[in-house]
């Protein structure tokens, strides 16, 4: 049907570039509403604690204050914030203000105000009194301390195991096992635009939510099961978003805020600090993890066992399914015959876990590419061969469910990576034996397209054709801010062959848009882009059929053509989309319209394969990543510039989250990064020039051939670089962050 | 709400300092008051806003004598070309202090009566041995030592109706060399775990005379007699850095024993110690 | 207490809490929202203006610092409705995702370009290492920077 690709796979600015440049595109944060009340929380400022009384009657007495919430007079029910389609079985385990206190940042008390300014007061004047309980700040003290439980029924919420053959009683009885301890420590998404949410109360008991989410329909999922609105009744309009990396994703302001401003009948705003987002969303999660595993002599890994503990943090929000989810990742990337994965998720008295990137995969992939990277070291192994001993080949099952990898180009990315890297030289160079050590390291990952195989995963669209020829995509869907809408319009415009200008996509309001599971798992390119493709083959078709009848010809003899069709063969009769469009409607009264409901079908990997080189200052500590270069299994690359600037963003994360980034607490469970200033992400003097390597091998289901790229960017960065560590510096340091002093603490 | 007093004369400034309690503030680039009043929710009965006062924005050199105004920002300094000359260290701890934004508000004097112990500035200063010149509510001027006006971690001599007006100290003459190296988390926009500011007279390998000091290490940073002592009217060699790092690294061990930070510490400190010596002892 | 400023060549009397911050005065009182909070402690550079010339975090100014100065946000940067150069060529190479660092990373490279007409990638990295982009690698930012200071 098309010849040569007009839009995709071409380079575009995100959609809304022009206005963002220009300060104009309008965030959550920057709407105003008519008597807006403004809310601001009480969080909790010790880790652990029955509140034995709070006292909230100073603060109601300021002026301006109009009501304060806490437990005493909020629901006793409760939520999972990641409860997010309906039909989800998921254990609800917290409050909307908490009677016991689990981390430091829990939420006691929501103040609603006419200003910020007061809210801001009021929240010096309640009184709480706390029973303080010992705090677990790790999974080890939770699961072995002799410490109160955080949650009624233990610690230890559950075990999952994962298995593929015999690896435990083939570990047991080989010759030759490997075995490491691999940690990843509680992190921050860092998107620069912090949570917030308005709620607009409308007479008599409807609302709409203005929200930067991930997921509409589960914003409307958890607000209006939780306060028991007709879904009909409670609008949720997804704003522009200033970053998410799964920090958005799950339900908690939104709920706060539709509450408060249910309770007092007004608009209410409520916008979280920076630091507020670090310690009372959610972390990305911390994992430990212990692997083992036998290899033959021909340098096959015939079995891996491989124990995690998840820590929770005080709720359990996702972290069950991460539990599995993880382990589920590593049957994508190395094909390995007998696999055993255990995993224990735990509660603990610091900040909740629950989406981040990756989901999982930089996890349990930092944790097996460190495994992989010491056993090679300690088989005498060239790191690249024994790898490709191992990956996995394109349409390799995976074992586990045995779904299809579908086009699986790890190999290649491996290979094809590592020569435009020039590894192999610079893996020989002699390292500089001195003060700043050289070493090079490099890490395999795989990840989801979707959720194909676990839970639903579909998406609606409505795309419909204007009477100037133009066209809406009315979708549920949410651009992060890596160009969604930029790449349906490139897919609507190059199936249609009209000008992209005239193709307008709307995202998510739940009043309006048709149903999408939402921004997860890493499905909008792959499923709501296939929704986007298949619903402009129907308006092609309806096109085309319009036009047969216009011609009174069949619609085999019609073709488009730059928003004109015409008959074959008499180039003479032709007529464009606009005077088409108004014939339709004006003439033969049919709306060019079309619905389409897209559940994915498929499940197959999307692969990259990283290089780092690295630089070592052995007397600070510091380490300077010098060169990176990230190769990727893209399938097709609908909008290039933007797929690599994707990458790059996920390198700049990873490389954070290799050396610096960690939310740490103290042993009384008191965060010690709190802010950007104690929280340190890469900035652009630390930041190498990325390179990447874009690899076009097609995938049969997405469109145009194209997967996903969101996630999979960060999940090789994090063992590249330590990796590159361990090689300058001939250590095997584990444990991420690989801070100054962990490094000192290792070669002195 | 806070009062709020902007004066834009000297006289206005000595009216407004009569006019604090202990629980005013004296608001100067206000990159560091700012964070803590929201930080802390700090609400100060008054604050004295000395933005407006441009008499006290200069740098000047005469006889030898450097001064410099209290609201000299760190732009200022990093740009100086009296600095560059003859106190090079401090041009270069101004410049890596925070962020370009923060160096085109925070001030010297602000970052000394802010007595962070990781005050970049303070370290140059203290090595300088800079004068603070501090003005009462009289506007009664009087005079210490930079180190003598921190006591410990945030907390000066200062009283509430005091100010920093100036800061005076000897400029390097053109055979001495000076430089100042710090070690965060990042390269740049971090906060120094430990840093050092030195400037020394060196002829064909002869110390004539040195000056060390050490910040971050300790509850405000110091002068290192000991080894300066050690090495002044000295011959040094390019593999002297070693040793003299080893002999730094002592100072380290007795200014913070048994703090944790210490493990760390006592390694990097020797890092930037031969850093420095390669950069202006023996190149 | 009053205050005479000039916001994008714009003059303002305001009558105003002396303690507000700049970013505060912006963005609820002048209804400039381009400059966006993104820590409130002058880290990570997303709420960057320029003052006089030189740039600031207008969440560390107090609305009692500004009295006479002149400001230019993100909304003034655009002539007659035409883009600045800066602005087109961040658009042009890709140098915007999600856009909540774009107006704070633009005005810091346009007060860099104003000192520095023609800086090499360092020079570029240090005049931006107050602004925090997490979406990127920061490579379409020095690209689109560097263009800019080419075709003036």
């Amino acid at each position: 049907m098309i010849e040569k690709n007009r839009y995709i796979g071409q380079t575009y600015p995100i959609q809304d570039a022009v206005a963002k440049a220009c300060g104009e595109q309008i965030y959550a944060g920057d709407l105003k509403f008519p008597k807006m009340l403004h809310a601001k929380i009480l969080f909790s400022t010790v880790a652990h604690a029955h509140i034995r009384s709070i006292d909230a009657s100073k603060a109601e007495k300021l002026e301006g204050v109009v009501k304060i919430f806490t437990h005493l007079n909020s629901p006793e029910k409760k939520f999972n914030s990641y409860h997010f389609f309906a039909g989800q079985e998921l254990k609800d385990d917290e409050r909307l203000f908490t009677d016991k206190v689990r981390f430091v940042g829990d939420r006691v008390a929501g103040i609603v105000a006419e200003t910020e300014d007061v809210a801001e007061k009021a929240l010096g004047l309640i009184e709480v009194e706390y029973d303080e309980l010992p705090a677990a700040v790790s999974t080890t003290q939770a699961l072995c301390g002799d410490g109160p439980d955080i949650h009624e029924g233990g610690n230890l919420i559950d075990e999952k195991e994962l298995n593929v053959g015999r690896a435990n009683d083939i570990i047991k009885e080989a010759p030759l096992t490997f075995k490491d301890r691999v940690s990843t420590q509680k992190v921050h998404h860092g998107a620069m635009e912090p949570h917030v949410c308005l709620a607009r109360y409308e007479m008599p008991d409807e609302m709409t939510l203005y929200t930067p989410c991930q997921s509409a329909f589960a914003v409307r999922n958890v607000v209006a099961q939780f306060l028991g609105i007709n879904y009909c009744s409670l609008r949720v309009v997804k704003t522009t978003m200033g970053g998410s990396f799964g920090g958005k994703q799950h339900v908690i302001l939104e709920l706060i805020a539709a509450f408060l401003a249910k309770e007092t009948k007004s608009n209410v705003r409520l916008c979280y600090s920076r630091t507020n987002a670090i310690l009372s969303t959610i972390t990305g999660t911390a994992m430990e993890m212990e692997m083992e595993s036998a290899v033959n002599e021909e340098g096959m890994i015939v079995a891996s066992k491989i124990s995690a503990v998840v820590d929770s943090g005080s709720y359990l929000a996702n972290s069950i399914d991460l539990s599995i989810a993880a382990g589920k990742k590593l049957f994508r990337t190395y094909n390995i015959p007998n696999l055993n994965y255990k995993a224990k998720t735990v509660y603990t008295n610091t900040p909740t876990s629950g989406g981040f990137r990756g989901w999982g995969a930089p996890q349990i992939t930092t944790g097996f590419e460190l495994h992989v990277e010491s056993m090679a070291r300690k088989l005498g192994m060239d790191s690249i061969s024994f790898r490709l001993k191992n990956l996995v080949k394109p349409y390799d099952e995976e074992r586990l469910n045995r779904f299809s990898l579908g086009n699986a180009r790890i190999r290649e990315c491996l290979t094809l990576g590592a020569e435009a890297f020039d590894w192999s030289k610079k893996r020989k160079k002699n390292r500089k034996k001195g003060r700043y050590a050289r070493g090079t390291g490099l890490a395999c990952g795989g990840h989801v397209n979707g959720f194909y195989g676990k839970i639903q995963d579909c998406s609606s669209m409505i795309l419909k054709m204007n009477e100037d020829g133009s066209f809406i995509l009315n979708t549920g869907s949410h651009d992060q801010g890596c160009g969604t809408v930029r790449s349906f319009m490139q897919i609507v415009a190059e199936v249609l062959d009209v000008d992209m200008q005239k193709v307008k996509v709307l995202e998510a309001d739940t009043q309006r848009s048709p149903y999408d599971t939402g921004t997860f798992a890493s499905r909008v390119t792959y499923v709501s882009g296939k929704c986007a493709y298949n619903v402009s083959l129907k308006i092609r078709n309806q096109i085309l059929e319009t036009a047969a009848k216009y011609f009174n010809r069949s619609k085999t003899y019609m073709a488009i053509k730059d928003g004109m069709v015409h008959v074959k063969g008499e180039p003479e009769k032709q007529i464009d989309f606009a005077h088409l469009a108004t014939l339709s409607q004006s003439v033969y009264e049919n709306e060019i319209i079309a619905l389409e409901t897209y559940s994915n079908v498929s499940n197959p990997g999307a692969y990259a394969a990283h290089f780092a080189e690295v630089e070592v200052d052995t007397q600070t500590g510091l380490v300077r990543v010098i060169d990176y270069l990230a190769s990727h299994d893209v399938g097709k690359a609908i909008n290039r510039g933007m797929v690599e600037a994707q990458i790059q963003g996920g390198v700049q994360m990873g490389i954070g989250y290799a050396l610096t980034e960690e939310i740490k607490t103290d042993s009384a469970g008191y965060p010690k990064s709190k802010n950007f200033s104690d929280y340190h992400l890469i900035n652009a003097p630390d930041m190498p020039t990325v390179k990447t390597l874009t690899l076009e091998f097609g995938e049969d289901d997405g469109p145009f051939g194209a997967k996903s790229v969101g996630e999979i960017a960060i999940v090789p960065v994090i063992a590249a670089v330590m990796n590159a560590v361990n090689d300058a510096l001939g250590t095997n340091l584990c444990h991420a962050p690989l801070t100054p002093e962990k490094i000192i603490a290792a070669i002195h | 709400m806070s009062n709020v007093i902007c004066p834009v004369t000297m006289d206005e400034l000595k009216s407004a300092l009569g006019k604090t309690t202990p629980l005013s503030k004296v608001l100067a680039g206000g990159t560091d008051l700012m964070v803590s009043m929201r930080q802390s929710r700090l609400k100060p009965d008054t604050i004295v806003d000395l933005s407006g006062i441009d008499a006290l924005r200069f740098i000047e050199h005469d006889s030898s004598i450097i001064r410099i105004g209290a609201l000299t920002t760190f732009s200022e300094l990093e740009k100086s070309e009296i600095l560059r000359k003859h106190a090079f260290c401090l041009a270069r701890a101004a410049s890596q202090v925070g962020s370009v934004q923060i160096r085109n508000m925070g001030t010297l004097g602000g970052n000394v009566a802010h007595a962070s112990p990781a005050g970049d500035c303070i370290t140059p200063l203290t090595m300088l041995d800079a004068t603070v010149v501090v003005m009462d509510k009289n506007g009664y001027h009087s005079e210490k030592k930079v180190e003598d006006l921190i006591l410990s971690p945030n907390k000066t001599s200062l009283a509430h109706d005091e100010v920093i007006i100036e800061f005076k100290f000897k400029g390097l003459n053109t055979n001495w060399r000076s430089d100042f190296i710090k070690v965060g988390s990042r390269s740049t926009v971090t906060i120094s775990k430990i840093n050092i500011a030195l400037a020394c007279n060196v002829k064909q390998n002869f110390i004539e005379d040195i000056k060390i000091a050490l910040g971050a290490v300790g509850v405000k940073p110091f002068r290192d007699y000991e080894t300066e002592q050690r090495f002044r009217e000295k011959n040094v060699a390019y593999d002297s850095d070693c040793l003299f790092a080893s002999e730094i690294r002592k100072r380290v061990e007795t200014s913070i024993p048994g703090r944790s930070s210490l493990s760390y510490k006592r390694h990097a400190v020797e890092g930037i110690a031969i850093d420095i010596f390669h950069k202006i002892i023996a190149p | 207490m009053k205050l005479d400023i000039v916001v994008n060549a714009k003059k303002y009397s305001l009558e105003i809490n002396p303690t507000i911050r700049l970013l505060d005065i912006l963005r609820d009182h002048l209804n400039l929202t381009g400059a966006k909070e993104g820590c409130g402690e002058g880290e990570c550079g997303a709420c960057t203006v320029i003052m006089n010339g030189k740039t600031v975090n207008s969440c560390l100014v107090m609305a009692s610092q500004i009295n006479g100065k002149n400001i230019q946000t993100i909304e003034g940067l655009q002539n007659n409705g035409k883009m600045d150069r800066l602005q087109e060529k961040f658009v042009e190479h890709g140098a915007i995702q999600c856009g909540f660092c774009t107006p704070g990373m633009i005005m810091s490279s346009k007060a860099l370009l104003r000192e520095n007409s023609d800086p090499d990638d360092e020079a570029i990295k240090r005049g931006i290492e107050g602004n925090l982009c997490r979406c990127s690698g920061y490579v379409q930012i020095l690209n689109a920077v560097k263009d800019a200071s080419k075709t003036k």
